[in-house]
């Protein structure tokens, strides 16, 4: 009997839904079974920041720049020169760059960010906003990614803003097993000190 | 249907325990089945869903097949885009939403195959069948539809979910748990919203006709959605997931899918049991509700108001609409344009013909804005003022097949009462149909694509600018491709025999083309505002010319004296 015989049946048309089961469950086993492939492609996009936040960036790398300088930028630019920081380790940032997003950006030419200096100029300069940028990393950003956003707030102590999104990120990475729930955990209890 | 019958009579002493049980329950095992077996592959063949499949009656795979495959696969691909971005709660709670909003669009499309055709009463009265075994073999049916959509619907979040690095073992059966609740109050509720409905004398049919493309619907959301999160790096939907506004947090699908994550998080407690308990008695309470209310109109069909079905209102001859098409565009036009619309306004199935054709320059225009390649281009000059005018484009290109959809009727056989009437100009008369095609279909595509771009560019006038040509490029397209496509009058062939795209391939293809120049010339001419005005200019003089020939090519087509074609055979 031929499949499109088979088909003409009610018989032959219940197995092909059985078949059609039996396929969805074999993807849907394979979907969970290469979690680690998939989470590879989960991660925060950093693209070129504008001028006037790369010029501030410089400054905070050269320590010249003040929270007042930084409170100033537009929310659009305030985002850029976090991207910055985060680009200045072109493998953590990941492939962004190009016509199709697929080259890594540029190996920094000039004076480095140190994460924990400007952590804390970022935080003393507008606490809502450098949050959200840390809360967003958290979320969708790689586990590299996370990690050094982590380090921004080695030195930030008080902030009550900081302290509210690292306490419920504690809750969440313990929640969701994320291998760095300790590393969110101990920023945590840092932070609240 | 008779209230007894040869078959409600004992049966002999080797029945089988079920059909010992149907007789038990006042069922006649026999007439039982052989329902039963019919409504299945009723079922199987379903009306509605063969038109949002593409489904012809001659193809082995039935379009139930086709639909558990799209339901399947829409389940799959959420699970695919979300898994390793949100955590167990929002896993659980997208799959849950999938799985209310396709069951009950389902059950809505589905109705008359699974649950209650009026038309049964004038088959089956005659027949020896108690009203007590054609409601046990519909309720069956019913289940066995549900049964199957619930499936398809629970199956890949179950078993993929079970994976997420938040769940544990307790996934799988909490899962299951509350997706059998969700499909099952969702089935009810689609059954007594059709009922209440019902038994008011409204039959649904437009809501189910475009109920059925709710599934393609979903699956368009979840692709480009899923482009939108993967390829286009959006991180709003995973940060909306980590904390969900409160008018999410507060409905009964969040509440059931925090006990599903906290279950699978923690193993079960008695509070996630109460949840997902009290979820199946809710469930169960309305299908209790539904039940009764099935098994009532079961009771009616014979006699009662199920069978009314609200008789649409013929349309008012002089009314001041009438009267002011008449003056502004001349009896002909006046007259197509009322003939199409009146086919638009009553046929559902017409629109479901059309309107989807528009979707591609929607998307477009969609995608445009949304992945940040739909700047103004009359402002920003690089590729990425390339894709608004292509969309608009694209509504120029969908015209043949618009044409196209305009050979099918539901009612071909009317179209000799027309061939037959004295239409002295018809040319005028299928200008109205044109214009009338227009309306219901290319303006307000222009309109909302315009609207969208005003908004995104934050000027008006730039989209004005920008239709304008579009809108030109359609009316040449619409009156070309009538004559091309179309070849007669409208609605002359039977809708079993639609499928063919042949008559606007090659129409197609050359709208297209000129679609996607058209689009390119505005691109080059945007900065010179010159040079703009002379490409509109140029169009509209096309326009008009393509106008005047197509109106002659109407006087030879549609002549009353027009040859017949010639035979095959050449015999004359």
């Amino acid at each position: 009997m031929s499949w499109r015989e088979r088909a003409r049946t009610p018989k032959g048309q219940a197995q092909f839904l059985v078949a059609l089961f039996a396929a969805a469950a074999l993807a849907s086993l394979a979907l969970g079974l290469a979690r680690p492939f998939f989470e590879g492609f989960v991660r925060e996009r950093y693209p070129q920041p504008s001028a006037a936040a790369i010029r501030v960036a410089d400054a905070a790398a050269l320590g010249s720049a003040t929270p007042a300088a930084l409170g100033e930028l537009s929310p659009e630019d305030f985002d850029a020169v976090y991207r910055a920081f985060m680009r200045q380790d072109p493998e953590v940032a990941g492939p962004v760059d190009g016509q199709r997003g697929d080259e890594l950006p540029p190996a920094p030419s000039g004076p480095l960010l140190e994460p924990s200096a400007f952590g804390r100029l970022l935080f003393a300069a507008d606490p809502e906003r450098a949050s959200a940028l840390l809360r967003r990393t958290l979320i969708v950003g790689s586990a590299a990614q996370r990690e050094r956003a982590l380090l921004l707030t080695q030195e930030v102590r008080g902030c009550a803003e900081l302290s509210a999104l690292l306490d419920w990120a504690s809750e969440r990475a313990q929640r969701t097993r994320d291998p760095q729930a300790d590393l969110v955990a101990g920023a945590a209890e840092r932070v609240r000190q | 249907m008779s209230e007894g019958g040869p078959g409600s009579e004992a049966g002999p002493e080797g029945a089988s325990r079920w059909d010992r049980l149907l007789r038990r329950l006042d069922v006649q095992p026999r007439p039982y089945r052989a329902l039963l077996s019919a409504l299945i592959q009723m079922d199987l063949r379903s009306v509605h869903y063969g038109r949002s499949t593409g489904v012809k009656p001659d193809e082995p795979l039935p379009p139930l097949f086709w639909v558990t495959g799209q339901l399947l696969l829409v389940s799959f691909l959420s699970c695919g885009f979300l898994f390793g971005r949100v955590d167990a709660r929002a896993f659980a709670l997208c799959g849950l939403a999938v799985a209310a909003l396709s069951t009950f669009s389902a059950i809505v499309v589905g109705f008359d195959e699974v649950a209650l055709d009026p038309k049964d009463a004038p088959i089956l009265g005659p027949r020896p069948l108690t009203a007590r075994t054609y409601a046990a073999a519909r309720i069956t049916n019913l289940g066995c539809y549900v049964a199957l959509i619930g499936a398809a619907l629970t199956l890949c979040p179950a078993l993929s979910g079970a994976f997420l690095r938040d769940a544990g073992p307790a996934w799988l059966p909490t899962y299951v748990v509350a997706s059998v609740a969700v499909c099952v109050a969702s089935a009810a509720l689609a059954l007594l919203t059709i009922l209440f409905f019902a038994r008011r004398g409204h039959r649904l049919s437009g809501a189910k006709a475009a109920l059925a493309w709710m599934q393609i619907a979903i699956f368009l959301a979840v692709v480009y959605g899923g482009q939108l999160v993967v390829r286009g790096g959006k991180t709003e939907l995973a940060e909306w997931a980590a904390s969900p506004p409160s008018a999410i947090t507060q409905t009964p699908l969040d509440v059931l899918a925090r006990a599903v994550a906290w279950s699978a998080w923690q193993g079960p407690s008695l509070e996630t049991l109460g949840v997902l308990g009290g979820a199946l008695a809710l469930a169960l309470g309305l299908t209790y509700l539904a039940l009764l209310w099935l098994t009532k109109a079961y009771a009616e069909l014979a006699s009662g108001p199920l069978q009314r079905a609200k008789i649409a209102k013929s349309p008012r001859a002089g009314t001041v609409t009438g009267a002011l098409s008449s003056a502004l565009l001349g009896r002909r036009r006046a007259l197509g344009l009322w003939w199409i619309t009146t086919h638009f306004r009553r046929d559902p199935g017409l629109r479901l013909r059309t309107w989807p054709m528009l979707s591609l320059a929607f998307a477009a225009a969609l995608m445009g804005v949304l992945s940040e390649r739909g700047a103004d281009p009359f402002v920003v000059r690089d590729a990425h003022s390339v894709v608004p005018l292509l969309a608009l484009g694209l509504i120029a290109a969908a015209l043949p097949q618009l044409a196209l959809a305009l050979r099918i009727g539901e009612d071909p056989s009317a179209s000799w009462i027309l061939r037959s009437a004295p239409l002295s100009e018809p040319g005028k008369f299928m200008g109205g149909v044109r214009l009338g095609l227009m309306i219901w279909t290319v303006y307000p595509a222009l309109i909302l694509i315009g609207v969208g771009f005003a908004w995104s560019w934050g000027s008006v006038s730039h989209a004005l600018l920008a239709i304008a040509p579009a809108w030109l490029l359609s009316e040449a397209t619409a009156q070309w491709s009538l004559v091309r496509v179309l070849r007669g009058l409208p609605f002359e062939i039977a809708a079993a025999r639609g499928g063919a795209l042949q008559p606007a391939a090659i129409p197609s293809a050359l709208a297209t083309g000129v679609a996607g120049g058209v689009a390119a010339l505005q691109f080059y001419a945007a900065p010179n505002l010159a040079v703009y005005g002379a490409l509109v200019a140029v169009l509209a003089l096309g326009a008009l010319a393509v106008g005047a020939s197509s109106a002659k090519a109407w006087r030879r087509l549609l002549a009353p004296e027009a040859p017949a074609a010639p035979s095959p055979g050449g015999a004359a």
